[in-house]
């Protein structure tokens, strides 16, 4: 290090001037990416904010003040979009962290062979081209045609709408989900597993606790953070959730799966009200940062 | 939220820089400037219909032997999503050739009031009488100026099973009102156990919209108020409602759903535009005599019985560089009979011009459908098609009447409520007047 520093002042001598210094080199390093997050990121958010403000009466965007907010505190769709977000996001994310744990836990001890075959399998959800799988899951849950209404069918049960029954295409919705993002979560416990000492559990099972125990009492506390950060990754998404529905149910029936993306979607996309779904996505910044402050507030208290 | 800007961002730069490039492109055959059109002309369109502008180019090119086409064939949405992109930025990158359905049309002119070329301008003006009243009340603006050239038209029908209706005993002449059709419904389902009629309940009101045109309203008046709590509006939900509780409904997901219960013979009818002709038959060859069609039921005796679903035009973006060419196109496509006659016999798309109507294909029976006259039906309704409203606001209320069906059919909302606050959701989304 310092011989380096040594060297850099020698040339510096030599050299009147210079453009590239080592001072400014680590700036120019991050220019490129600095140029693309301005004109990708910062200016969308800026002219976004500006358009939220905004409306369009006969082909020009014109100032409405806080028409765009006001109208949106009094649509009810909107907040049944929020209410299916949320409800999502308390009943599959915990089921979908829950069975990434226990996969996690299978694969990880000692019991269990082809241990590659199984995560490269869990995993492979997670890389598999969206639009694709969710047309899959659309032939599969076909309320006349669908191969899984044909196989209960063997066990005497009726078909069932999962895509166009209010309640059942919820859950279709959330089945897609699970099945899709379960494999990413598990490889990261995975690798919080692996980070947990052995000697914990050699001490235990000295001490007589069963693997159940073991469990409880070693692995979950000692997965907290990854808990943690599953949970905010979970909980982003959730609230960003928007191909899925987009693809298997366009949000029906009746609105029962329209989430906050699709709904800002459908309002810029296909009525051309950018105005008003600019403001949708300036409520749900305000929410996502409002829920990570929360989540990152409980982290500091507990680490 | 990022995501989604992102991806609208970087798709707008990219209609820029593929605009950017094509004008250097074109800029060398600037054409029309006094003579003959010529130069090179680019139309996008999708599937079959595509294919028919294909088809016509070679018969354009006797006429105008300086011009080139280039037909890209692109998807549906896709086509709609570039070009509201490419109006919203002014005319980057769109061709000079747009094919748009009807129902779609004034969103489009109402949001980019100077995207579209004033097709009367050029001359359209001298083609008017050529077309029926609907079509032209869904190309031509306030003032009577066409934006839009009239293309093709889906006049209605109710698709049915002759075997099952023999089977079933019902004879289809004595079809007349939509209360007929309910008490041929439950007959059939009696008999044969099979249900009337396929609906994709969730996401399309296809049946909803053809009974309104039926009774001369939409989804909005002629003045563009909200009409949705009309009798008519009330009189059509009614029916679809008595349909689904005597359990003669079908509840299908999507277009293929109802396309796979089509072909099941799951259903013994199916009321669609004059378009399905070519999908039974492209997915049920071995089915050859065991279709007919008759007209849309109406709601009382002696109603009218003649619809609309469905229909195209062709649009021309202000931003063309060769508008002379590009109107000649599309005034030889719209308004000549032979390029509708090809479309027609080889991709099922049915004209609007009156004149095809005298083609004798139109009096030939279709062996596929029991040797019935069907394109002679389907023509001589199209005069009686009453006009209708789409309003810049059609896809927003395609939705929430989409929406207020399952509400009605799943939920089993009263139909009353269920339209009152259709309604009300309309007024506060678009600020228009409730009827």
């Amino acid at each position: 290090m310092s011989q380096l520093k040594a060297e850099t002042q020698i040339n510096g001598k030599r050299q009147r001037k210079r453009w590239i210094t080592p001072k400014n080199v680590p700036y120019l390093f991050i220019l490129p990416a600095l140029t693309f997050f301005m004109i990708f990121t910062v200016y969308p958010v800026i002219s976004s904010l500006l358009l939220s403000f905004q409306k369009r009466e006969g082909g020009e965007y014109v100032f409405a003040g806080l028409s765009n907010y006001a109208r949106l505190f009094q649509d009810e769709l909107f907040f049944k979009a929020l209410g299916n977000t949320f409800l999502i996001l308390l009943i599959q994310v915990p089921i979908q962290l829950f069975l990434a744990v226990v996969i996690a836990v299978a694969l990880n001890s000692q019991m269990v062979k082809l241990k590659g075959f199984f995560r490269v399998s869990f995993f492979m959800p997670a890389i598999t081209a969206l639009v694709a799988s969710s047309i899959i899951f659309m032939i599969m849950l076909d309320e006349n045609y669908g191969l899984v209404n044909y196989l209960l069918s063997f066990f005497g049960i009726e078909p069932i709408a999962w895509l166009s029954d209010p309640f059942w295409a919820k859950v279709a919705l959330m089945v897609a989900i699970t099945w899709r993002w379960t494999g990413y979560n598990m490889v990261i416990f995975l690798a919080g597993l692996q980070n947990i000492p052995g000697s914990l559990y050699e001490a235990a099972e000295m001490d007589g606790a069963g693997k159940l125990r073991q469990f409880f009492y070693i692995t979950v506390p000692q997965l907290k953070p990854i808990f943690l950060f599953t949970f905010v990754l979970s909980t982003i998404g959730t609230l960003q959730l928007f191909d899925e529905p987009y693809i298997l149910t366009e949000g029906g029936p009746n609105n029962s799966t329209l989430t906050i993306t699709l709904y800002l979607y459908q309002h810029g996309f296909k009525y051309f009200d950018f105005g008003y779904a600019s403001a949708i996505a300036y409520i749900l910044v305000l929410i996502i940062g409002v829920l990570s402050w929360g989540q990152m507030k409980l982290a500091g208290e507990n680490d | 939220m990022k995501k989604w800007l992102k991806g609208f961002l970087v798709l707008a730069l990219i209609t820029g820089l593929l605009a950017a490039c094509s004008n250097n492109e074109s800029s060398g055959n600037e054409g029309g400037d006094g003579g003959e059109p010529n130069g090179e002309i680019t139309i996008w369109g999708w599937n079959v219909a595509a294919q028919s502008m294909e088809l016509a180019v070679e018969g354009f090119q006797e006429e105008y032997p300086d011009v080139e086409v280039k037909v890209e064939d692109i998807g549906r949405l896709d086509v709609y999503e570039k070009l509201t992109v490419g109006l919203a930025s002014g005319g980057n990158g769109l061709p000079d050739v747009v094919l748009v359905e009807s129902d779609r049309l004034a969103n489009y002119q109402n949001e980019f009031p100077d995207g579209l070329l004033n097709l009367s301008e050029m001359g359209y003006d001298k083609h008017e009488s050529k077309f029926g009243e609907y079509k032209k009340s869904v190309t031509q603006d306030k003032n009577g100026d066409f934006f839009a050239a009239p293309w093709d038209i889906g006049p209605t029908g109710v698709f049915y099973r002759t075997d099952i209706f023999e089977e079933a005993g019902v004879n289809p002449e004595d079809i007349q009102t939509w209360e007929d059709y309910i008490e041929a419904g439950k007959q059939i389902k009696e008999k044969t156990g099979k249900k009337m009629v396929p609906i994709d309940i969730a996401k399309d009101d296809a049946l909803y919209r053809m009974m309104l045109n039926q009774q001369g309203t939409y989804y909005f008046d002629g003045e563009g108020n909200i009409d949705v709590t009309s009798d008519a509006s009330k009189n059509a939900f009614n029916v679809i409602n008595q349909l689904n509780e005597e359990g003669l409904v079908l509840n299908n997901d999507g277009w293929n759903g109802v396309v796979s219960a089509t072909v099941n013979g799951e259903v013994a009818t199916v009321p669609f535009g004059v378009w399905y002709t070519g999908t039974i038959m492209d997915q049920a060859p071995d089915q050859k005599g065991q279709w007919g069609v008759f007209k849309l039921p109406a709601f009382e005796e002696g109603g009218n019985r003649a619809a609309n679903l469905g229909g195209s035009d062709l649009v021309i973006p202000s931003a063309t560089d060769n508008k002379e060419a590009a109107y000649a196109f599309v005034e030889y496509f719209t308004t000549k009979v032979e390029p509708q006659m090809t479309a027609l016999k080889e991709k099922g798309i049915f004209p609007s011009l009156n004149a095809a109507y005298e083609e004798d294909y139109f009096n030939q029976e279709s062996e596929f459908f029991s040797n019935q006259k069907i394109f002679k039906m389907f023509a001589e309704q199209v005069p009686e098609i009453p006009a209708a409203n789409y309003t810049s606001d059609y896809a927003r209320a395609f939705k929430i009447m989409s929406d207020t069906q399952a509400d009605i059919l799943l939920n089993g909302t009263e139909l009353d409520k269920a339209l009152k606050k259709a309604a009300d959701k309309l007024e506060s989304d678009t600020g228009r007047n409730v009827n």
